[in-house]
């Protein structure tokens, strides 16, 4: 071997080196500080603000994303098997504000956030990014987990809450509430 | 003379790698924070050696100026434009979110800090409303944690009755800077 090739071996085999070693960096921990606008503390404020209203179970995580804007989601692939309000239905995926970001070894944590577990149920108040592909779970909606389903004790509230739901100033229309065929929204939500 | 914080965190991964590269097991970092409206304490801020260097391209950019000009009296940090010869610590840019609930958000990230304003909302404030929500950003790079308290600017909901520093943000800030 000549001795520019092997330079060149070795260049090749340093580099994979530091890739490899990039990725046992450690996250450094990024934690956000919001200001809301809206108010979710309750269900009836919950369910006035969100396109849809649903039970489903977890069934894996995926890598963290970032949108156009830049910035990180936690995207989750949850199976619906109730909808309380809205469209979602079937496998779609939600997602949490924040992450891990694998390439640039940030994990952005918002301040108060409940990070889903696989596995699990829960009750999902959510806005539908289309474009995203994904329904959007706000960094102040604590999910309620719900081990029964629909036939939970917590659902029963949330039941309710979907036929009075309570209006704030500051809530404005949906990208579903604007759209002109919100079923076309939901079709790039879904999974596969 | 600023000492650049990105400096430190480029050196701060280089180390790292270094141990990681000897086999050693570093922790990661764990998260500092805590819920919503409660007191919170001190937090990673923006700051460098006294002074927050920013570039913006936010429209609303006056209501910015605005409010760099209710912290800057206090004296202790300047919260000064980035020049050539600085590094710059914080960026404060525009998004458009209808899927998520906040008004704008302040987050620390390798190199320099950012804040996030989301005219989905802020298009609906009034000139004061958006200032105040910038300078509560801004709060937040000088360190400044959330108060359960709605009569202080760093109150963690936009519906707080205030829209720049009041005693309660001004006595933490002293207590933090001096």
């Amino acid at each position: 071997m000549s001795m520019a090739k092997k330079l060149s071996a070795i260049g090749v085999v340093a580099a994979a080196v530091a890739v490899g070693a990039w990725f046992t960096v450690p996250y450094e921990t990024s934690v956000v500080h919001a200001t809301y606008a809206v108010d979710l503390d309750t269900p009836e404020l919950a369910a006035g603000w969100a396109d849809d209203v649903f039970i489903a179970a977890v069934d894996s995580q995926e890598s963290a994303e970032r949108d156009a804007d830049g910035l990180l989601y936690t995207p989750f692939r949850v199976t619906v098997t109730s909808t309380l309000q809205g469209k979602a239905g079937g496998d779609i995926r939600v997602v949490q504000e924040g992450g891990d970001d694998p390439v640039s070894r940030e994990r952005v944590v918002f301040d108060g956030a409940t990070a889903l577990e696989p596995g699990k149920t829960y009750l999902f108040a959510t806005r539908l990014s289309g474009p995203d592909g994904w329904h959007v779970l706000p960094s102040n909606f604590t999910p309620v987990e719900v081990p029964g389903g629909a036939t939970d004790p917590a659902v029963s509230r949330w039941t309710s809450a979907v036929t009075s739901p309570k209006s704030q100033d500051t809530v404005h229309p949906s990208d579903v509430e604007k759209a002109s065929d919100p079923a076309a929204l939901y079709r790039q939500a879904e999974v596969g | 003379m600023t000492f650049p914080r990105a400096q430190k965190r480029i050196g701060k991964v280089l180390a790292v790698l270094g141990l990681a590269a000897a086999g050693i097991v570093v922790p990661a970092t764990q998260a500092l924070a805590i819920d919503g409206c409660s007191n919170e304490g001190l937090k990673s801020g923006s700051v460098d050696d006294h002074e927050i260097r920013y570039t913006q391209s936010t429209r609303y950019s006056r209501e910015f100026f605005q409010a760099r000009d209710q912290w800057n009296p206090l004296g202790r940090v300047k919260i000064a434009a980035d020049t050539g010869s600085t590094i710059n610590d914080l960026h404060v840019s525009d998004v458009n979110k209808s899927t998520v609930t906040w008004s704008g958000r302040w987050e620390a990230s390798a190199g320099q800090d950012d804040i996030y304003l989301n005219g989905h909302f802020l298009a609906g404030y009034t000139y004061p409303e958006v200032r105040g929500v910038i300078s509560h950003e801004l709060g937040h790079a000088l360190r400044l944690g959330h108060f359960d308290n709605r009569n202080a600017l760093m109150h963690c909901s936009d519906n707080r009755n205030v829209t720049g520093p009041q005693t309660a943000d001004v006595n933490k800030y002293h207590s933090i800077w001096g």
